[in-house]
């Protein structure tokens, strides 16, 4: 496999960075794209396919590759890979449930081939203000596909506008769905590490009332007002949403309790004012035990480096893929970008990735997992 | 990008007195300076916003935590209310185990004082005889005889007194056994409590069920004299382990009436400052299980309704906490039991 990077701001720089990586002879036939809403995807998409290239696409929420990164901007990893290793799925969900979609796309990857493995965007935001049930995808293609699947990817972004999330492949794409860059795990190997650096604080709370992704009290107390209080927040009123997110959700996700599992980060995404609850980005049961988390300590960088280094031993790979949630851009700011570069330094390979709305990918503790808050990074080897 | 460093950036930018080359690493050099600062800008404001929102958050979960201790104080206060009310309730169980046992030892006591009655009528009958063969003596003359006669009325009428005195002591024994303990140490004869008390309890059975019989030892040690206890507690001791050895071996005694025969002992022992009781029964003796439990307050093994369990567990009380001695048990299943009550002679 051979993989190169590329970026602009326009179609047009595209169509001209995508030219000059082929001066050398090289000839990609399959790209990753990252892009913001405000870019012209099917623009781009028939830039690409005018070269006979396949394409995975998702919008963005700042985007990236090895060197730099930018706002509202393209980022294209382009590969030269053979056919008969990856194809392209595509479930657009429409009226059937999230696990009827799902159950859908892993048939077909296990019909493709009998070791799949997923590089998958999915859109995040749903009608309802909340976003795509991330944990119950990944629970209903791995129950089709067996536990140990590689699963890695992110939830599309849209610059925190909050007016809808795409993801589209050539000629088709969508508002509620998924796409998936299937590979064959027997010719391709995948290492990745999904890392969020989140620390928990204070004491376990209960959650005492809640309706799937809206969360009425805790501890028997008014939700959001006990959220606000908590974290010292001046918002008082019913049409801040985007300043809460900004200002507080986004920095300060819950840790929920799972069962012999990492503990599950969910921002809370907004409110309801008039009920006085919390919407978060998944649904959380009633009787949940979480804490509150503060943002990673400044040294994150040195871990996720480390660890990389630690499970990278002395392999190497063809290509690097990162899907950063967007909060670390909020709290680490300038230092999520570091993060990045240092995961690239430590594959020395061609590089892309965004900042998502959730991220797939693995887990410490090896589990393929819906993360919140990680970047989750997979590296790419033609066997 | 930071207003000074630009400065400098465009100072080096259209300096020419620079190469190109030393230009192209002097604005690397800004560029990086910038980049760092920017990153120690975004450092601090964030330590800044998050130490806030850590006092806050710390502050708050100080405030709830406080509101769960007066929570949990205010049940504290709750459960020491319950609680003093369960000890109350206590006590009166305590008050009617006792009266319970009166009731056992009713029959006892009608059987002891039967006897000194039967001395003080027959002894009265025979006094008003003698009476009338006096006064025939005197109007015959006869003074001698008279005064002979006199002598046996004297001796049947201290007879009369001494029986008289021991039917009180039954009784006034009795009063003390319901009265509630006056805690009060006085100098006891142990033998003879102990002596009383198996006779009671004995006759007590007996008065219930006639067909019981049993073979009784006593083996008390004179030289122990008068010793410090409470009677009416200690005296409650002797009679619960009694009533309890003698329950034991009328049941074995039920489960094999051929080749069997009942017999219960008490035994007295000075042993340098120590003052020991055994109360020993050949009856069935004990399994571990029973014997791990048998001085909680409330077991049982009797059926229900015929024994509250506290025998046991007041006895324990009153030799360990208020007289600071011990109380064992050497016990074999099937075979018998021994329990030994050790007070000091101070
Ligand atoms: N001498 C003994 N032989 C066999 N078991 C005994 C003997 N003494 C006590 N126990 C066992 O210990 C239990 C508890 O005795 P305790 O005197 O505390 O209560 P109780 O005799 O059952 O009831 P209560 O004394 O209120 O009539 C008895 O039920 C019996 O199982
Ligand atoms: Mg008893």
């Amino acid at each position: 496999m051979k993989a190169k990077s590329i970026k602009g701001k326009s179609t047009e720089a595209i169509e001209a960075a995508l030219a000059s990586s082929m001066t050398d002879g090289f000839k990609p036939n399959l790209a990753i794209v990252f892009l913001s809403i405000k870019q012209d995807r099917q623009g781009i998409v028939d830039v690409l396919q005018s070269k006979g290239i396949d394409v995975l696409g998702a919008t963005s929420s700042g985007e990236f590759i090895d060197g730099h990164q930018d706002e509202e901007s393209i980022a294209i990893l382009l590969l030269d890979l053979s056919p008969k290793h990856y194809t392209i799925l595509f479930e657009d969900i429409g009226d059937r449930v999230l696990q009827d979609a799902a159950t859908q796309m892993a048939r077909d990857a296990l019909q493709k081939f009998s070791n799949p493995a997923f590089i998958l965007c999915t859109t995040s935001l749903m009608e309802d203000g909340g976003i795509l049930e991330g944990e119950t995808l990944i629970r209903s293609l791995e129950k089709v596909v067996g536990p140990g699947s590689n699963i890695f990817g992110g939830m599309a972004g849209d610059d925190l506008s909050f007016t809808g999330t795409y993801v589209f492949t050539n000629g088709r794409s969508t508002k509620y769905g998924m796409a998936a860059l299937l590979l064959d795990a027997d010719k391709i190997s995948l290492q990745g590490l999904a890392i969020s650096g989140w620390k928990p604080i204070g004491v376990f709370r209960t959650v005492t009332k809640s309706e799937a992704n809206l969360i009425y009290t805790i501890d028997g107390k008014p939700a959001l007002e006990m959220y606000l209080r908590f974290l010292g927040s001046d918002i008082s009123q019913a049409n801040d949403q985007l300043n809460f997110f900004e200002s507080l959700g986004r920095h300060y996700p819950f840790q929920i309790e799972r069962d012999n599992r990492e503990p599950l980060m969910c921002n809370p995404m907004g409110f309801d004012w008039e009920k006085g609850a919390l919407i978060c980005e998944s649904n959380v049961p009633q009787g949940s035990r979480f804490r509150f988390s503060m943002p990673p300590d400044f040294d994150i960088k040195d871990t996720l480096e480390a660890k990389a280094r630690e499970l990278k031993g002395d392999t190497d790979a063809d290509a690097l893929l990162i899907f950063s949630c967007v909060g670390r851009l909020a709290a680490l700011g300038p230092m999520a970008q570091q993060e990045n570069e240092a995961l690239q330094q430590v594959w020395n390979v061609p590089m892309a990735g965004f900042y998502c709305y959730g991220e797939y990918g693995r887990a410490v503790d090896g589990k393929h997992e819906f993360h919140s808050t990680t970047n989750s990074w997979v590296a790419l080897k033609e066997k | 990008m930071n207003q000074q460093l630009q400065s400098v950036l465009d100072f080096i930018r259209h300096n020419e007195n620079i190469t190109e080359e030393e230009k192209n690493h002097l604005v690397a050099l800004v560029k990086k300076a910038n980049s760092d600062l920017e990153i120690t800008e975004f450092k601090l404001e964030r330590t800044e916003k998050v130490k806030r929102t850590t006092a806050i958050l710390l502050e708050e979960t100080i405030a709830e935590l406080e509101q769960k201790r007066k929570a949990i104080e205010e049940t504290n206060a709750a459960l020491s209310k319950s609680l003093a009310d369960l000890k109350a309730t206590q006590a009166q169980l305590i008050q009617s185990e006792k009266m319970a046992s009166l009731g056992e030892l009713t029959a006892g006591i009608a059987h002891e004082i039967q006897n000194p009655l039967n001395f003080v009528n027959n002894f009265s009958e025979v006094s008003n005889e003698l009476i009338d063969e006096m006064n025939e003596e005197m109007e015959k003359g006869d003074l001698e005889e008279a005064r002979e006669i006199a002598a046996d009325l004297k001796q049947n009428l201290e007879k009369i007194n001494h029986h008289g005195k021991r039917a009180d002591a039954i009784v006034k024994g009795m009063l003390q056994h319901s009265r509630a303990s006056s805690g009060q140490k006085e100098p006891t004869d142990l033998n003879v409590l102990c002596d009383e008390y198996l006779r009671l309890s004995y006759h007590g059975l007996r008065a219930k069920d006639n067909a019981f019989n049993a073979v009784l030892n006593t083996d008390f040690d004179t030289s122990i004299g008068k010793i410090n206890i409470v009677p009416q507690d200690i005296g409650r001791v002797v009679l619960n382990l009694l009533t309890n050895a003698f329950y034991a071996v009328n049941e074995k005694k039920k489960q094999r009436p051929e080749d069997y025969e009942p017999s219960v002992s008490i035994r007295t022992k000075k042993i340098g400052n120590k003052v020991e009781i055994r109360v020993e029964d050949n009856g069935n003796g004990m399994p571990e299980s029973v014997k791990d439990k048998i001085f909680q307050p409330f077991f049982t093994t009797k059926p229900t309704g015929q024994g509250t369990g506290l025998g046991l567990s007041m006895s324990y009380d009153i030799v360990t906490k208020g007289h600071g001695g011990t109380l064992k048990l050497e016990t074999k299943n099937g075979e018998g039991s021994t329990f030994i009550v050790e007070v000091p002679d101070v």
